[in-house]
């Protein structure tokens, strides 16, 4: 399932939806929240908040893109996921 | 409340001490099952050496008292963390009698994955599956027989807030001390291919080892690259043997997907053996939406088409309240203000009639332009499809080959280009960051689409629909273009993609949606009160003097000697001048407009006039661009603080340049030939 969901990301063309990604899998999307989460400890993958760097938290209510940006509308602290290098290369490794 | 066992044989560990464990990951009630086991009967102090606290008390479990000890909560037990190093340690070096493993039932996979390496150290375990209430309302069905019986621990069910379970969760404890064979679970199983790795490796650490370590779970925590573990084998092992322990290591870095993959496995074949989650008729909606929205084809057509009904609706409805607006607000108000100044000075009474009035008057005469606009748009965000637009220009940005880190703050520009340039932070390499910060200004922003949205209806009428959809693409083909031309050249990272969670679909609230409207146009009206005052009074000074005529103004002279350039796009001195100002913020541009084409006996309004001195083929010319035109000054300000100095922001105001003047030529020269000019 952990090989499977580093494939998937490396194979996407552009952002993919959380909860398609886990129907695919056959997981639940809490299943995929707890892979991305050892992943993400392991370096194989990394959380992105998309709206930290970038706005005032207190601000997304009023933002014209609150839920067009990236985070998706879930307002500050909301986790995109992306491979690392380490998880690029994992992705694409043949198997032993 | 019930408690479940599992089927039984054989027999478990012996504890080294009489204590009771209460473990678990943050926020699963473990607080306060432990306050309601204890009560009064705590002590609070620090772990030794740590400033993680430590809580302790006393339970009777058969007559006798009992030490209970509250472990700090935590996710996984690699030695990430002073808590997790805690957790671990304790159960090594303690070894206690019985412990209470606290799981969440609406988030049980995150629990079973702590539990799965809990039994990596300890396997004399209760399993209280707390929040049963919650999972109950949220529709999640967890079966705690199957549960027991695919875990092989007892399992009891838990509402710990309200005491439910407690008295059962007592005495299953009771239960497994005296009889520990309750417990036979079945650990995760790593794949074969790096359980050989793991067998060398455990062999090779094994003679060093001291005890209370399991050579297994060294070596498990070696290959996931545990930098505690990997300390203590240094020191543990000579040098020749840390050497050569290492080289395997790295040989087998990857066999720690094998040993998470193996405890992912394990967590996903219990959760399907005992939980069953309802498929929301929600949810089945957003799903059968969803394979229109975000289709690699379906998507973008629906997209265009939804985006042609927002701007057609926009149009049908607010240009007569705009045109109304004008007859009988703005041009009254002019008239009666300027009887006023009747007897003051001449200048005054032109800033104030021509420049103020004028210029700020037009720019708020297109208020219900806007109004209708971002109605519909907070329409389409609070239904959550805009959600699906971000990820459709997701899409394209990597179809042209961007990072996936430039994807992302490019997608937020659709708001502010200020938010893109500042979001741009997440990308860590500079080289990067700086190509994503180039690009950043050509992603149509909430201002650019504003001013598009009011003036393509007074240049192109009927037409305005399709031009307007046909700038937008122009935006988004110059943005492709030029990201790939970055990307075949200087921009030559790895483009991977995002997962993003996408909102469920649901009824747009009105209040929410009036609430997107209001903070809108009060930032409009705020823009209109301060920017676009201070920028209209400054371009009526220059329009008006030295004069004597707008003809002989310091603008018209700066506009006429761009005159060159303006020709080939087909743009006058007042064109070109409304373009320079866009730079203050881009609705300059319409107060402009207003001021410079509103000036004189005859003028009508700007709607009345534009069209009558100004030829398809220039307005169109005109807004392509305005589309594509140096960022405003807030942007500039923006890359300037981002790049620590002025030369960036000057190479962004130079690319654009060149990109909005030989996009302008094209499109001038293409439509001369499509026989629009002159018609004006």
């Amino acid at each position: 399932m952990i090989r499977q969901v580093l494939a998937e990301l490396s194979a996407a063309g552009g952002a993919v939806d959380r909860r398609r990604l886990a129907r695919r899998l056959a997981i639940s999307p809490q299943m995929l929240e707890t892979v991305l989460e050892r992943l993400s400890a392991a370096g194989y993958v990394e959380g992105i908040t998309a709206s930290s760097a970038a706005c005032r938290p207190a601000a997304c209510h009023e933002c014209p893109v609150g839920s067009a940006c990236a985070g998706g509308g879930g307002g500050p602290g909301q986790q995109l996921w992306c491979l690392t290098e380490a998880g690029r290369r994992a992705a694409t490794a043949p198997p032993d | 409340m019930a408690v479940s066992e599992p089927a039984r044989s054989g027999a478990a560990e012996e504890p080294a001490t009489a204590e009771i464990a209460l473990l678990g990951q943050p926020n699963v009630g473990k607080s306060t099952v432990f306050n309601t086991l204890t009560g009064l009967r705590q002590h609070i102090g620090n772990w030794p050496g740590k400033t993680v606290g430590r809580k302790e008390g006393w339970i009777e479990l058969e007559g006798r008292q009992q030490r209970l000890v509250d472990l700090p909560g935590t996710y996984s037990l690699t030695a990430g963390s002073e808590e997790e190093r805690i957790v671990r340690d304790y159960l090594q070096h303690q070894q206690p009698e019985v412990v209470v493993f606290l799981a969440d039932a609406v988030a049980l996979e995150r629990s079973l994955y702590l539990l799965s390496e809990v039994l990596a150290l300890h396997k004399r375990v209760v399993v209280g599956l707390n929040r049963m209430d919650v999972a109950r309302r949220h529709g999640i069905h967890v079966d705690p027989q199957a549960l027991a019986q695919a875990l092989g621990l007892p399992v009891v069910t838990l509402i710990a807030r309200d005491a439910t379970g407690i008295t059962e969760l007592l005495a299953s404890v009771e239960a497994l001390r005296r009889e520990p064979q309750r417990c036979q679970p079945s650990p995760p199983q790593v794949r074969a291919r790096s359980a050989a790795a793991l067998e060398r490796i455990a062999e090779r650490i094994r003679p060093a080892a001291p005890a209370p370590y399991d050579p297994r779970w060294l070596a498990q925590k070696l290959l996931e690259g545990d930098p505690q573990v990997r300390d203590w084998a240094e020191e543990w092992l000579s040098p020749a043997e840390w050497e050569a322990l290492d080289h395997e290591l790295h040989h087998h870095e990857e066999a720690v997907l094998d040993i998470l993959g193996a405890r992912c496995d394990w967590v996903q074949s219990v959760v399907q053996a005992a939980v069953e989650r309802p498929r929301a008729g929600q949810a089945s909606w957003t799903d059968r939406l969803d394979r229109v929205a975000t289709h690699s084809v379906g998507g973008p057509a629906l997209l265009l088409a939804l985006l042609a009904g927002v701007l057609g609706l926009t149009f049908q409805i607010a240009l007569p309240l705009q045109g109304w607006l004008d007859a009988t607000v703005v041009q009254p108000a002019a008239a009666g203000v300027e009887a006023l100044l009747a007897p003051a000075p001449g200048w005054l009474s032109g800033l104030v009639v021509d420049g103020l009035i004028t210029g700020v008057g037009t720019v708020l005469t297109f208020l219900p332009i806007l109004a209708i606009f971002f109605t519909l748009m907070g329409l389409l965000e609070d239904s959550g499809y805009l959600a699906r637009v971000a990820l459709l220009l997701d899409r394209f940005m990597h179809a042209v080959g961007l990072h996936g880190k430039s994807a992302l703050p490019l997608t937020l520009g659709l708001g502010c280009n200020v938010v893109s340039v500042v979001g741009t932070r997440i990308i860590e390499s500079r080289r990067e960051r700086l190509l994503t910060i180039l690009l950043a200004p050509l992603v149509p922003c909430s201002a650019r689409l504003a001013v598009l949205a009011v003036l393509a209806p007074i240049f192109f009428g009927d037409w305005a629909l399709p031009v307007t959809l046909g700038l937008i693409g122009l935006n988004l083909a110059v943005l492709g273009g030029l990201g790939l031309l970055l990307h075949r050249t200087a921009f030559r990272g790895e483009s991977s993609a995002f997962l993003m969670e996408l909102p469920l679909y649901q009824r747009p609230h009105l209040r929410t949606t009036m609430y997107h409207v209001y903070a809108h146009l009060k930032e409009f009206v705020r823009k209109a009160g301060t920017v676009i005052v201070v920028a209209a009074a400054a371009i009526w000074a220059l329009s008006a003097f030295p004069g004597p005529g707008i003809e002989n103004s310091a603008l018209a002279q700066l506009g006429h000697g761009l005159a060159p350039l303006g020709d080939l796009m087909g743009l006058d001195w007042r064109l070109i001048a409304a373009l320079l100002s866009s730079f203050v913020a881009k609705e300059v541009a319409i107060s402009t407009l207003g001021i410079l084409y509103g000036l004189g006996e005859e003028a009508q309004g700007l709607a009345a006039t534009l069209p009558s001195v100004v030829d398809p083929a220039s307005g169109l010319a005109f807004l392509a661009v305005t589309m594509l035109f140096i960022p405003c000054m807030a942007t500039v300000a923006a890359i300037r603080q981002e790049t620590g100095g002025w030369r960036w922001p000057a190479v962004s105001v130079a690319l654009l340049l060149g990109v909005s003047v030989l996009s302008g030529i094209a499109v001038y020269q293409g439509a001369l030939l499509l026989g629009l000019g002159g018609g004006a």
